[in-house]
């Protein structure tokens, strides 16, 4: 029972916050749920008293298979909740120090994305992680039509929202078939992969699925949704479309998709996994020839998502931990980007890399922390990418050494983008910049850097985050 | 029985209430009173107290499943009534000959809760139509009003002839109305017993308006008033899918052949309708007429439940029936409402009236069936029931595929809604019709997320 608050407590906040007509802004409740969440994810993970990690109760029963509301907080899972609950914690506390106050509706609809989430990384019930699958995107629909940049945002938002709802649908065809040809004992994760570990060939069941994850990851060619909705949409929105929304793929992958088709996924993947290589060389590419800062960010996040996806099939330990724990480090290290950017646009009028020039010089302090992210973002030693990349790339070339060849382009093509887009913001004859220095808030000194210590602490001493996973 | 009298009794009170009724509240209480006593004498029918009790030949039984479904049918009357109760003024002053064709069309519906025969069935069906061709012309100063009439009428008699062949041809070969004889026919005339079949099932397609039949559909549904296609939508086609699930139980497959041969025409009806319906909705400017074309398309969702009639597919039907009018009744309910029933009319709605805004928003998501909402229960119950053949898995993946077009056209309200400004002035809506939309927006979410409450509903009423 005491799982189900961590995907209730938000959700009903967030319906509260939504529906109630009050013009004060009631943007604390969204920190006091976020850091409740947060404090209370870390108690039950890190607690001496083992608390039971699982809950299991009777939903309802169609055509004699029944689908139960069964959570567990558990392994990849227990990482992922612990990610969302973090970045939201932040991210609430950016909006309180940056003193902009969106509107209730805005904080609610984040809210509501919030417990979807971690529902979705809680759910070991087909039904159940179906359900919170698709309540993620609606209010994030609303996020990006209301407050969205003007121009592209109905385009880019019915783009995003038709092609993720076509992925979804053929997801739902999938379970369907699961529930009431297969006929499971239950929807829960433990039934529904007896009967199709039982079953021999799944290959159009298994697409089914793999489509509709890849999507959400996205996958080349399935992307092209992604840069377009990154760019309209509200950079916290944007924030968690790319930090936790692409996790969200990635964790059904293997939470779903490994699990219930772990034959048919080895005969697959020899081919697919050049595909993803090639989109992985080929969004880097772009990301290099881009000038619009939210795409270049964009189309990286492309590219780590389909290194990350690549080291979850090399099929060995090494490969997959290096995955679970890149999951976690791409998102703090892409939120700390986002969270950059998103101040520089407000200050400095940031749009692309020439908009403005020489900030150093102006504001050190941000400077100093966007080069950390962009060097987290390149996996420096000593951050935490650099253990993930290492690990994956490391498995990839057992694995098969083309791949590694193709991983690696990928890292060096990311060192580029990511230099290229610091250096032409960061350093050159200013330009565009007012003379009158201003102050940088205090309690922003306190997320960013609770984000690069978190970032230095994995890259230091990543065991932390490896004894989590193994539990 | 009792269903049969008590509606025909309401529909024969209602032809005399105008004369001391003056009042329009008067009516709509009545309304209300007279649905509550034809409940209350279908709980009794459940109970097996009758009046007039009598074998009549066998051309009449006490169905729990389709009385069930008459109870939930006059629940969706009250609802429908209260949450219409000022726009039956709208086409023309004579509410309680409106009221009073109603009530007739609901003895046709009692009627086909209650056929065990076919020519039983027939009188249903014709009764159960003749009021509606009257109720889409009401508004007789309207062109488009008289031209629905004028369609629906031919057309509705083509259809009638249609089965009249089909029952015609059937009796030749079996010798027999009664469903449960059908069975017996005489070899000798197979294909004229399975023409007849095929003709039953294409004039009940018409009825429930799927291709090919189903072409005087949006003409019909979009001319006639707003506050008539809501009922004939909702009620007047739930009832048909419950004649059409009835009736194709008596269909027994006696060979191989014909399970497939059935299988086919189910498979290329449904795929017909669904792209037909869904490509036409693609294109249409006005609302109410998208709306028409996704009743068609929704009506395609409801055929799955035909492949293999059992009583998980009959509930599955019941509940399709029930989602899917709770969200209708609401959509054509702010089509009355607003000034100008393209998109452009609902820009900007959600800052003026943001109650309406939210509830069209759910019904629609219901209607495209997306999680939370009881649309996507009754998509995923609809298509589970079709799932016992496993190659019905293509036919699915297309419906659901094809269902991604119906979401773009759903949404177009909402962006219309929420993302677009407007000059449209704010609806005012009175505290009891807010109440009404808030209940019936809460149903959906209910049964969205615990389904069994329809089942705890309906079980109140069967004897244990």
């Amino acid at each position: 029972m005491l799982l189900s608050l961590l995907i209730l407590l938000p959700l009903v906040a967030g319906l509260i916050l939504t529906v109630i007509k009050n013009d004060k802004s009631l943007g604390f409740v969204g920190t006091a749920v976020s850091i409740y969440n947060f404090v209370y994810t870390l108690i039950l993970l890190f607690s001496q008293t083992p608390v039971d990690p699982t809950l299991s109760t009777p939903w309802f029963e169609i055509a004699g298979v029944p689908a139960t509301i069964t959570l567990s907080l558990t392994g990849l899972g227990a990482t992922m909740v612990l990610l969302t609950t973090l970045v939201y914690t932040l991210l609430f506390l950016y909006f309180y120090s940056i003193k902009k106050n969106y509107s209730n509706t805005f904080y609610g609809l984040l809210l509501i994305t919030y417990g979807g989430l971690n529902g979705v990384f809680l759910a070991h019930d087909l039904v159940l992680f179906y359900f919170f699958w698709e309540i993620v995107l609606i209010p994030i629909y609303f996020l990006i039509g209301i407050w969205g940049a003007k121009k592209t945002r109905i385009s880019a938002n019915t783009t995003f929202f038709l092609y993720t709802i076509l992925g979804s649908m053929l997801m739902l065809g999938g379970i369907i078939y699961i529930g009431f040809q297969l006929k499971p004992e239950s929807f829960k994760l433990e039934d529904v992969m007896k009967v199709t570990s039982s079953f021999g060939n799944l290959q159009t069941l298994a697409w089914l699925f793999l489509i509709a994850f890849a999507i959400k990851i996205p996958l080349f060619p399935l992307h092209t949704w992604q840069p377009a909705a990154y760019k309209t949409s509200p950079t916290p929105v944007t924030v968690v479309l790319s930090a936790l929304m692409a996790k969200m793929g990635l964790f059904a992958v293997v939470n779903w998709y490994i699990k219930l088709f772990p034959f048919t996924c080895k005969e697959m993947f020899d081919n697919l996994l050049y595909i993803v290589g090639f989109g992985l060389v080929y969004a880097s590419l772009i990301a290099l020839t881009t000038n619009d800062v939210k795409k270049i960010i964009a189309y990286s996040s492309i590219g780590h998502l389909a290194l990350i996806f690549m080291g979850l099939f090399t099929q060995s330990e090494l490969g997959t931990l290096g995955s679970y724990f890149q999951m976690f480090s791409h998102g703090m290290v892409v939120l700390g980007l986002w969270l950059t950017v998103d101040y520089m646009q407000r200050r400095y009028k940031l749009t692309d890399i020439k908009s403005i020039s020489g900030l150093a010089t102006v504001d050190p302090v941000i400077a100093v922390f966007f080069t950390f992210f962009c060097l987290a973002n390149v996996a420096l030693p000593l951050t935490s990418s650099f253990i993930g990349e290492f690990m994956m790339l490391n498995a990839l070339y057992t694995y098969n050494p083309i791949l590694c060849i193709i991983g690696c382009t990928g890292v060096i093509l990311s060192a580029a983008y990511t230099l290229r887009l610091s250096t032409s913001i960061l350093f050159g004859e200013r330009e565009n910049l007012a003379e009158k220095r201003k102050k940088f808030p205090k309690t922003l000194y306190l997320i960013f850097g609770m984000i690069s210590i978190i970032i230095l602490v994995l890259g230091i001493y990543p065991s932390i985050l490896f004894n989590l996973l193994q539990k | 029985m009792n269903i049969i009298l008590t509606s025909a009794l309401s529909g024969i009170i209602f032809m005399f209430s105008g004369f001391v009724l003056k009042d329009k509240r008067h009516l709509n209480l009545l309304a209300v009173v007279l649905f509550g006593a034809m409940i209350i004498s279908a709980y009794f029918q459940l109970q097996g107290q009758e009046i007039l009790q009598g074998e009549y030949t066998n051309m009449l039984e006490n169905d729990p499943f389709r009385v069930l479904f008459f109870i939930l049918f006059c629940f969706i009357g009250i609802y429908y009534t209260l949450v219409n109760r000022k726009n039956f003024t709208k086409p023309g002053n004579k509410v309680s000959d409106y009221f009073a064709l109603i009530f007739i069309s609901f003895t046709g519906i009692a009627v086909l809760a209650s056929f065990n025969n076919l020519l039983l069935m027939f009188l249903g069906i014709e009764i159960l139509s003749i009021p509606m061709y009257a109720l889409a012309g009401a508004a007789k100063h309207k062109m488009k009003s008289t031209e629905a009439a004028v369609k629906y009428f031919l057309m509705g008699s083509f259809s009638t002839g249609i089965m009249l062949m089909g029952i015609a041809l059937i009796y030749g070969a079996s010798g027999s109305f009664l469903l449960d004889n059908l069975i017996n026919y005489s070899f000798d005339f197979q294909s004229i017993y399975y023409l007849g079949w095929v003709m039953l099932i294409l004039s009940l397609c018409f009825k429930v308006s799927v291709a090919p039949m189903h072409f005087w559909a949006p003409d019909v549904y979009d001319g006639t008033p707003t506050v008539f296609s809501s009922f004939m939508i909702t009620v007047v086609k739930g009832a048909s899918f419950m004649t059409f699930i009835s009736l194709l139980s008596a269909f027994k497959f006696d060979s191989e052949v014909v399970a497939t041969n059935y299988k086919f025409l189910l498979s290329f009806i449904i795929i017909l309708t669904l792209i037909l319906g869904n490509f036409s909705a693609l294109k249409q400017a006005s609302v109410k007429r998208m709306l028409a074309y996704s009743s068609v398309v929704q009506a395609g969702f409801m055929m799955f439940a035909l492949f293999n009639i059992n009583p998980e597919s009959k509930y599955a039907l019941v509940y399709y029936t029930v989602s899917y009018s709770l969200a209708s009744i609401v959509l054509f309910y702010v089509l009355t409402q607003v000034k100008n029933v393209n998109y452009k009319g609902f820009n900007g709605l959600a800052k003026r009236s943001p109650i309406l805004a939210f509830s069209t928003t759910i019904a629609l998501l219901s209607l495209a069936g997306i999680p939370f909402t009881s649309g996507f229960l009754a998509k995923f119950m609809i298509l589970s029931s079709a799932m016992e053949d496993p190659s019905n898995l293509i036919l699915v993946i297309v419906a659901l595929v094809l269902a991604v077009l119906s979401i773009y056209y759903y949404i177009k309200v909402v962006i219309a809604m929420y993302f677009h400004e407007g000059k449209n002035k704010g609806i005012k809506l009175n505290g009891f019709t807010q109440f009404l939309l808030i209940l019936g927006t809460s149903l959906t979410l209910a049964l969205g997320i615990y389904p069994d409450l329809l089942k705890m509903f309906l079980t109140a009423f069967v004897p244990n």
